[in-house]
């Protein structure tokens, strides 16, 4: 296509957005309302799988070893544990290191464990280990189990599996009312760029007689719907990028309960704002491209 | 040029459009279809121009089988066709000059091209100096004529014209018919889809007669003059 072409066809495509004034602002109202609900959702997610990996950071899995494991199979489970890619990071907590734990649990009362010392110390020493993935906690901890040396080992499983469902919830959940809010804006879309071709219909009919190819008539009704897109991105960010930066602010000031851990986790805006651009515009982009090609097809059907 | 072999055109089980129609137009030939409404006349022009396809026979338009050929090919084919209509089909919004220069903005023409042959053409069909007037500021006949020269804007090699006065009063659709005599002269091939007789009568230097659906007669007049 040559420059000066494409150049008409874009500039005809920028001028049906202005010259539907009524109906490029209903389409993009509407489809900043779908994107400003994605937004939300895009922010709930994120900040649900930063609370999980939160909540799942502060459960460990405990290698609990033989009080009468030698010094050879302590290090044969470290090496393990360092070779081990489930592995986040581990711990190792000696048998005087318990003792002193539990005794500084009792505060005021610690005087309760003295005489516990040294070979009486009825504590195992243990490895504190955080993995990865909660969802390979009962794996990791299986496999440890089975080691030389390992006496038993303690996993929050059931915690694990509800943050799981709770990550998992909000994932399917997420991606269910986004593919809701996509169809919804696919549909608002195309019906405005369905108006423009029926204004404009005579002039299709004349660029078909006259050769001219589906890409070249496409063209300005693609541009229109980009157009719709772009704009209701661009709305779109600045709203969402408002309420999540007051959100974020109203949150961080709360430290006690829920709430507070709440806000330890919460994802800040300058992690999030990217996401939100890029979500936003590649969704405007992507529902004003295809909704304008779909509602073009039926009319170069000649 | 036109080759029309065994073609029959179904709308419908039981509605034939045509039937079994065979023609042969060759370059350089004014030719009029000639037809009352309902005879097969538009479908005859639909199938030359590729909007309807043939339900059984062979449509050949300047070498394009019209059934085989590729969606994507079509605009191509239609490139060496001038297509002129009862209700001009300009663009009201655009003046005469702009019109012309807008079918060949969207064949990819680039813009020194244009501005070399939109006078041309508007000098040939006499309306140079109203360039730049809107539609809606000429009369039927001028913008028969600016749809004219949109059609002859690619230098087809067949000019098609769909009831070319049908919308103009008696005096000024003698004035298109010269202005297509014209064209002929220079080796264009022009076919007018008409109910008119008279008009048919006076210009053709052939004439096939259309009938539900069949041809009924094919006069080469230059042979019976």
């Amino acid at each position: 296509m040559k420059f000066s072409s494409f150049k008409y066809l874009f500039k005809q495509g920028v001028k049906n957005f202005f010259h539907n004034k009524r109906m490029s602002v209903a389409s993009v109202g509407v489809v900043t309302s779908c994107l400003v609900l994605m937004g939300f959702c895009l922010s709930l997610v994120l900040n649900v799988n930063s609370f999980v990996s939160y909540l799942g950071d502060q459960n460990e899995i405990i290698i609990y070893v033989k009080n009468t494991a030698d010094e050879t199979q302590i290090t044969a489970i470290k090496e393990k544990l360092n070779n081990d890619e489930e592995v986040k990071k581990y711990t190792f907590v000696t048998k005087e290191e318990a003792l002193e734990e539990q005794k500084s649990y009792l505060g005021q009362y610690r005087g309760l464990l003295s005489g516990y010392e040294d070979e009486n110390n009825p504590l195992p020493a243990s490895f504190r280990v955080h993995v990865n993935d909660l969802t390979k906690v009962s794996q990791v901890s299986l496999r440890f189990s089975r080691y030389d040396g390992v006496d038993y080992v303690s996993t929050p499983t059931e915690l694990a599996s509800v943050l799981i469902a709770l990550k998992n919830i909000t994932y399917y959940a997420g991606l269910f009312i986004l593919g809701m809010l996509v169809l919804v804006s696919m549909v608002v879309i195309s019906n405005t760029i369905r108006l423009t071709v029926y204004a404009r219909r005579k002039e299709i009919s004349i660029m078909k007689y006259v050769g001219a190819t589906n890409g070249f008539i496409e063209l300005p009704f693609v541009v229109e719907g980009l157009l719709i897109g772009t704009v209701s991105a661009v709305v779109t960010f600045a709203l969402v990028s408002g309420g999540y930066i007051y959100l974020y602010g109203e949150l961080s000031s709360l430290t006690a309960g829920f709430l507070g851990m709440l806000a330890l986790s919460a994802v800040p805006y300058r992690s999030v704002w990217m996401y939100f651009l890029g979500g936003f515009m590649l969704f405007g982009w992507v529902i004003g491209g295809f909704a304008s090609v779909l509602s073009m097809r039926r009319y170069l059907r000649v | 040029m036109i080759d029309f072999k065994h073609v029959t055109k179904n709308y419908e089980p039981g509605i034939t459009a045509l039937k079994d129609v065979n023609v042969h137009i060759g370059k350089g030939e004014f030719v009029f279809v000639l037809g009352h409404s309902g005879a097969g006349k538009s479908t005859f022009l639909k199938l030359m121009l590729r909007e309807e396809k043939a339900t059984k026979g062979e449509v050949i338009v300047n070498g394009y089988n019209l059934n085989k050929i590729k969606e994507r090919d079509v605009p191509y084919m239609r490139r060496t066709l001038g297509v002129v209509f009862q209700d001009f089909r300009l663009i009201p919004e655009l003046t005469a000059y702009e019109n012309i220069a807008f079918a060949m903005r969207v064949t990819n023409i680039d813009e020194k091209e244009i501005k070399r042959r939109v006078p041309y053409i508007l000098n040939i069909v006499g309306l140079a100096k109203k360039r730049d007037k809107l539609p809606s500021q000429l009369s039927g006949g001028e913008q028969q004529r600016v749809a004219l020269a949109r059609a002859l804007v690619h230098n087809p090699d067949i000019v098609i014209a769909d009831e070319p006065t049908g919308n103009i009063d008696p005096a000024l659709s003698v004035e298109i018919m010269e202005l297509l005599k014209a064209i002929n002269s220079l080796g264009t091939t022009v076919v007018v889809v008409t109910h008119e007789h008279e008009l048919a009568y006076k210009f053709a230097k052939r004439i096939i007669e259309i009938r539900a659906g069949q041809i009924i007669r094919d006069i080469d007049r230059t042979v019976a003059q």
